[in-house]
């Protein structure tokens, strides 16, 4: 039993392969079956999102398994191997484990922190389940790993903050009202940025759009996405008195609203407080209306000064996040190094051989007048009949290990017998554990 | 019986302190621990219970003759001051959670004014008979929820000024604990102004009883000479032109919050009157009662 994970991101593959080998909904639960046909596969989720593909599985055997999966996606996108193997990644066991938890915790994201990614983990992992393509194995490590996310966003900052400059501006906007709910935006310009910006705030609430453009048909025409109206430039200071914020990316080579409008415009907002987001350089907006009574007013660099701090920021959350994602992980691969049969096994023998020698000694007790040889047969006698008994089960823990439901096995032995570990990871050193600890990095094939 | 009193204010104090360190732990911490949150509210609960019932088994037991006093007096204020907080806590925090950062600067006004009170523990006044009358008693319970409230509104006040000039200088000061941890101007305003509308209310109607009571007697009918109640009525006028100001010149924001602040240390210096014999007064009756 070996977890795989296969697949390519934005740090290995180019958006020209990453759209090639991309799962959408409507095919998940056939390809997943498909997936699970193959002999070597026992459990499968396939997560597919824009900025990456990866494929989970539950394999019997570890190079069987990484060459099914790798068969897989080159016949289901009919894409050559030599080609697809070269963007793909690969990680086994434990860290097979890592790499999902900190997919879910956003750490492994391009932007770390971002909030999607954990809805479609959970998006895939609920398809996998629905399609039956999951059991044991995979159900634990999907929820564990979704767990891990949620602490991870709970418990630190990692999601609070903008990191982009549109968002920055709303932001700031939510420090100076409670809510945009209601609120009334003009936008000031026609640009990408200005969109951009305005589909954040009407997101956010904002329920009143008045956009101004020197070119009145493209104010018209952005008014009209966003049901808003719009205003000639000769006199949009006018609406002003109307918006709660205004956002202004024009073209103009010097200020198009002076301090002069704006303290008239706030006697006629009776100081109401305004925003005023200024993205164009040069800029827009008299940097000098900041200084009017509840009057705030920010340009590009105050929104990339934000923005800045709140990737900084990100960075330290991310490092508290790692660690929480370690912990979680641990705490998945005892559970998991429970499922391993080679180490159940030495348990067994091992609590066989304490009960043995106990119960030879107390009888020896009784029989004082033994000579050595006798002793020695009855050694034999008693190592002989627990052998004899154990014999049997263990072959055939050994024979089942192997088969999908093996862990079921395992899982009855231990409870049967309520083995339990005495010291921990000793017996680790096993062949199929092992494969789990060992081979930290990142198996690439060349 | 007063053993119990004593156990009980001991508990509420331990109570306020967890509380002022789960809000302030709150604010100092990564992101919000639910831990925190609760242990912040359950505690300020268990703080404002705790007062009003060592008031009761206090007045209960020994009767008003031996609780009036600093002691209960200040007792009184700090459980008002909870009271109203939480009050304001329980009605928006569902909005916006952030307003719990508020407490981290009421709950601990109301720890020292606990230990202040401990510092007069048993101290009473002997009640002449102009104070015995439930006017008296009216008076004085409105006196202090208008001063809780007021304390209450100081916080907003504060919360909104340091938030202000975090935004005001965004380029110059990195968006830190201020920016993320308090809440947004427009609230902290708006709360302000209720927190302030509401003590003016009680402020009003304190001035009003004062008066009536003194024109009951005799011997105060020179009440409008009393530098206390000078004070009490600049103060009244002080939140009224708040009120003014704020709906007819638009001084809402950060000129109602200084003008918050101002409102509070007259307030203050109305307290201390009486209280510290600073100067003479009618009040300097009750000492610690004003």
């Amino acid at each position: 039993m070996h977890i795989i994970v296969a697949g390519l991101s934005h740090k290995t593959a180019p958006i020209e392969i990453r759209e090639k080998v991309t799962f959408p909904e409507q095919v998940l639960s056939d390809a997943l079956h498909m997936l699970t046909g193959y002999p070597s596969i026992n459990e499968a989720v396939i997560l597919s999102t824009c900025n990456r593909m990866e494929i989970y599985v539950i394999a019997n055997d570890l190079d069987k398994g990484k060459d099914n999966v790798v068969q897989f996606i080159s016949d289901y996108h009919q894409i050559i191997r030599n080609e697809l193997e070269k963007y793909l990644y690969f990680r086994e066991g434990k860290n097979a484990v890592l790499h999902l938890f900190r997919v879910a915790s956003s750490l492994d994201s391009m932007v770390i922190g971002e909030a999607q990614i954990q809805g479609q983990v959970k998006n895939a992992y609920d398809r996998a389940f629905g399609a039956e393509a999951t059991s044991a194995i995979l159900n634990r490590l999907f929820r564990h790993a979704l767990l891990a996310g949620k602490r991870v966003r709970t418990e630190t900052e990692i999601g609070e903050s903008a990191v982009s400059v549109s968002y920055a501006a709303v932001e700031l906007a939510k420090k100076v009202f409670e809510t945009l709910q209601g609120r009334t935006a003009m936008l000031i310009g026609a640009g990408e940025m200005i969109e951009l910006t305005a589909t954040h705030l009407v997101a956010n609430g904002v329920s009143k759009v008045i956009v101004t453009n020197r070119t009145f048909k493209r104010a018209e025409s952005l008014a009209v996405k966003y049901g808003g109206t719009a205003v000639p430039f000769s006199d949009f200071v006018d609406h002003m008195v109307h918006a709660d914020i205004v956002i202004s990316s024009t073209g103009a080579p010097h200020y198009i609203v002076s301090k002069g409008h704006i303290s008239k415009v706030m006697q006629r907002r009776k100081n109401r407080p305004i925003f005023f987001i200024d993205i164009a350089v040069p800029r827009d907006i008299d940097p000098e209306v900041a200084t009017l009574y509840n009057v705030f007013a920010y340009d590009i660099d105050d929104l990339d000064s934000v923005v800045q701090t709140n990737l900084e920021e990100r960075k330290k959350a991310g490092q508290i996040a790692e660690g929480i994602v370690e912990a979680e992980v641990a705490n998945f691969s005892s559970w998991l190094a429970s499922l391993e049969v080679t180490p159940t096994i030495a348990i067994l023998r091992r609590q066989a051989e304490e009960v043995r020698v106990k119960e030879l000694e107390k009888h020896l007790r009784k029989l004082p007048n033994l000579s050595d040889s006798d002793i020695n047969t009855l050694n034999a006698l008693t190592s002989a009949i627990i052998n004899k008994i154990l014999h049997k089960p263990i072959v055939k823990a050994k024979e089942s290990a192997n088969r999908k439901d093996g862990y079921l096995y395992v899982e009855s032995l231990r409870y049967l017998f309520d083995l339990e570990d005495e010291n921990g990871q000793e017996d680790e050193e096993s062949e199929t554990a092992a494969s789990f600890i060992a081979n930290p990095e990142l198996n690439q094939i060349k | 019986m007063e053993k119990l009193t004593i156990v009980l204010f001991w508990l509420a104090l331990v109570c306020g302190v967890t509380s002022s360190l789960a809000y302030i732990g709150n604010f100092a911490a990564k992101a919000d621990r639910r831990v925190h949150t609760y242990t912040a509210v359950g505690s300020a609960l268990g703080a404002f219970t705790l007062l009003m019932a060592v008031i009761f088994v206090r007045a209960n037991t020994l009767g008003v003759d031996k609780t009036a006093g600093p002691f209960t007096m200040r007792i009184i204020f700090s459980a008002f001051i909870i009271g109203v907080f939480l009050l304001i806590e329980s009605i928006y925090a569902g909005r916006n959670s952030k307003v719990k950062a508020f407490g981290m600067i009421v709950l601990p006004i109301s720890v020292i004014l606990q230990f202040l009170a401990w510092h007069d523990y048993g101290l009473t006044e002997k009640l002449s008979n102009q104070l015995r009358s439930y006017w008296v008693g009216i008076h004085v319970t409105f006196a202090v929820l208008a001063y809780a409230s007021m304390t209450v509104a100081l916080a907003m006040a504060i919360a909104y000024i340091l938030q202000e000039r975090q935004l005001r200088a965004m380029r110059e000061k990195k968006p830190g604990r201020i920016f993320r941890k308090l809440p947004s101007l427009e609230i902290s305003d708006d709360l302000c102004h209720k927190a302030i509308a509401f003590s003016f209310t009680f402020l009003t109607l304190v001035v009003v009883t004062g008066i009536i009571r003194a024109e009951m007697l005799p011997q105060w009918s020179m009440w409008y000479r009393d530098s206390k109640i000078i004070m009490a009525i600049t103060t009244w006028l002080v939140y009224g032109s708040y009120l003014i100001v704020r709906t007819a010149f638009g001084w809402q924001g950060k000129r109602a919050s200084m003008f918050a602040v101002v409102g509070f240390i007259v307030a203050i210096v109305t307290y201390l009157i009486g209280n510290t014999g600073l100067l003479p007064s009618i009040h300097s009756y009750g000492g610690g009662l004003g």
